[in-house]
């Protein structure tokens, strides 16, 4: 049977120094976070990482 | 048969691991530090005083956790939650999925910002 080992959790945020995210994936990014995001930093995130890792996502209005 | 331990055990273990990040005396609170494979610091948060809540359900949550500011330029891979004496108290792994502590990006500017949102500590089963 698995045993359940301690563990710790968190997501981290990382900004440039012009106060734009770092983001590798943005579909790695947990939806409390991502749907937090302003709509700059998404748009941002998008056009920087590789295509497949796009976040396309239709935004709520 | 599996060890196991009911939650009022589970949220003591939490707390008792949890509540040591609070010891020592040299800074005013604990601290999550991020650390490239070889144990450079890149980036330091710091925890509030206390630095959790009380567990329940066999996990503690963390209070707020200040920004770092200026990150050093790097790759993180590791982690360490240290207590105000800068003493380990839990060792982590770092990456952008799959990792203990989960980065937008590991790889960090110089004068980068870096941001926890949530941290949890949970107790074995």
């Amino acid at each position: 049977m698995q045993k359940t080992k301690a563990k710790i959790s968190a997501y981290v945020m990382v900004y440039d120094k012009d106060g734009m995210p770092r983001i590798d994936n943005p579909l790695s990014v947990p939806d409390t976070v991502w749907d937090k995001l302003p709509k700059e930093h998404k748009d941002w995130a998008n056009a920087q990482c590789k295509p497949e890792f796009k976040r396309l996502k239709q935004e709520m209005s | 048969m599996t060890v196991t331990h009911p939650t009022v055990v589970r949220n003591s273990i939490a707390d008792g691991v949890v509540d040591q990040i609070d010891g020592g005396t040299t800074n005013a609170t604990g601290q999550l530090i991020l650390r490239t494979a070889g144990d450079v610091a890149l980036a330091t948060l710091n925890f509030s005083n206390p630095a959790f809540g009380d567990a329940a359900a066999g996990v503690a949550t963390a209070a707020s956790i200040t920004d770092e500011s200026s990150a050093t330029a790097g790759t993180s891979t590791k982690c360490t939650l240290e207590d105000r004496d800068n003493t380990t108290i839990v060792n982590g792994s770092v990456g952008t999925s799959g990792e203990d502590i989960n980065l937008s990006s590991n790889v960090f500017g110089a004068g980068d910002t870096v941001s926890v949102t949530a941290l949890t500590y949970t107790a074995p089963a």
